[in-house]
């Protein structure tokens, strides 16, 4: 799921604490913004926009968060509509809905795990690529 | 690229693939939940409709509700639909109103009888209430307005008498919203011309109380079904899509049907349970007339 390899050059302890950063700011984000999923993505955003013109190893891993998030945010808007449809629409709560909110949360957590996990990483100056994202990622974001 | 692709292939399938296979646990039991809503519904329906006939009188001429129950069948054999289950009350009540109830009740003030100029009018508007009966929109609105938890208080008969009065108000008083009562509107006009009766009837009735300029208090269903104009002329385009071959609904003179609503008398429908031998054959005529009916539909 994530894969600790070596980056093309060793990144100084800004640079870590920077890429860090990146991780934590989706990680409080995710705490802070539960019930409205968009906030996810906006502190990233944020964060990314911030950094977008940092060296390559910060630029690397804010993409890299940015891209975990948004698709995190795509699963928790339609759950997000769904549950909204059930309690103020005519929609009535089935056995897809229950598991597609567990398959979300299930999700989620991976991607928190993750997240932390890459943080903590990040930190120590080390390299990490998430499965699908870290190749997309190495696709988008050029030295 | 190649292995972007593959990756998020195996992403999408194992999201996917969870989510279906978690959809295979019956975390809701649909049989247990739907028996308990039905039996909720039937007592909310008795509830509300008992909080109704404290303050207006329910009738039970037997000749009044033939003629009621031969517009509700010749609607539910036009078009197919389970009669039985739908319940119509005549209820002793000056007020322009019909409305429909939770678990298939249908309620028509006896002013609505005295106002409606032909009994296809009382059709038009019977067969829009069907229509939110049938589209299951009074659960929904009750739901939505009130929520599901006082729902099954009030079912319980843990909610008070005043809720349960308050709750038959907003479903007498207030209309549902706009999306709903066209979609009423459009299963009137099929179920009208599935039945032969001509829709442009509904829409006059429609046309007639939007043109009062000094609308009586008593007009409680214009005023709980607005955009009445635009509604009307709704009715008349919807009426083009079908083939008429109108047919009248009653063997009666619907006159006649008015005046013994104006001399209903409680005492009358006492002396006409009672007597019931003596009007037998009145009111056998009236069965025979809606069998009649019923027969040529067919």
């Amino acid at each position: 799921m994530a894969q600790v390899s070596e980056f093309a050059y060793r990144p100084d302890d800004y640079e870590s604490e920077k890429a860090s950063n990146s991780y934590l700011m989706s990680v409080v984000a995710v705490i802070a913004g539960l019930p409205l999923p968009i906030i996810n993505l906006l502190a990233t955003l944020f964060f990314y926009f911030g950094n977008r013109k940092g060296t390559f190893f910060v630029r690397w891993h804010c993409t890299q968060a940015l891209l975990s998030q948004a698709t995190v945010l795509c699963m928790n808007s339609a759950g997000f509509a769904w549950t909204m449809s059930i309690i103020f629409g005519d929609v009535t709560l089935t056995n897809p809905y229950i598991a597609y909110m567990i398959t979300v949360v299930l999700f989620n957590i991976s991607e928190f795990i993750a997240t932390v996990y890459a943080a903590i990483v990040t930190r120590k100056g080390q390299h990490v690529s998430f499965w699908f994202f870290g190749p997309l990622t190495a696709l988008i974001c050029k030295d | 690229m190649e292995k972007v692709l593959i990756q998020f292939a195996v992403l999408v399938i194992s999201f996917f693939g969870l989510w279906f296979l978690l959809s295979r646990i019956e975390f809701i039991n649909r049989d247990r939940v739907d028996k308990f809503a039905a039996e909720s519904e039937q007592k909310l329906g008795e509830i509300i409709l008992e909080s109704i006939t404290l303050t207006s009188e329910e009738v039970h001429n037997k000749k009044l509700q033939a003629v009621l129950d031969s517009i509700k069948t010749r609607l539910c054999e036009g078009k197919h639909l389970d009669c039985s289950k739908i319940k119509v009350h005549l209820v002793r009540n000056s007020e322009v109103n019909a409305f429909a109830l939770p678990d298939d009740h249908l309620v028509v003030f006896t002013g609505l009888l005295e106002y409606a100029e032909k009994p296809e009018e009382v059709a038009g508007v019977m067969a829009h209430e069907i229509g939110h009966i049938e589209k299951n929109h009074v659960m929904k609105k009750l739901t939505k307005d009130i929520g599901l938890s006082m729902l099954f208080a009030i079912a319980g008969g843990e909610a008070g008498g005043e809720i349960a009065r308050e709750t038959a108000r907003m479903l007498s008083s207030t209309a549902f919203d706009r999306d709903k009562e066209r979609e009423a509107d459009a299963f009137a006009v099929e179920t009208l011309a599935a039945a032969n009766i001509d829709p442009q009837h509904l829409s006059n009735f429609f046309f007639r109380l939007a043109r009062k300029h000094d609308m009586p208090e008593e007009l409680v269903w214009i005023s709980t079904h607005p955009d009445t104009d635009e509604r009307a002329g709704e009715i008349i385009k919807l009426k083009k899509n079908y083939t008429l071959e109108p047919e009248p609904i009653l063997g009666t003179d619907w006159k006649e049907i008015q005046r013994l609503v104006s001399s209903y008398e409680e005492d009358e429908n006492e002396d006409d349970l009672r007597g019931y031998d003596s009007e037998a054959d009145s009111v056998v005529d009236m069965t025979e007339e809606v069998g009649a009916d019923t027969t040529v539909v067919q």
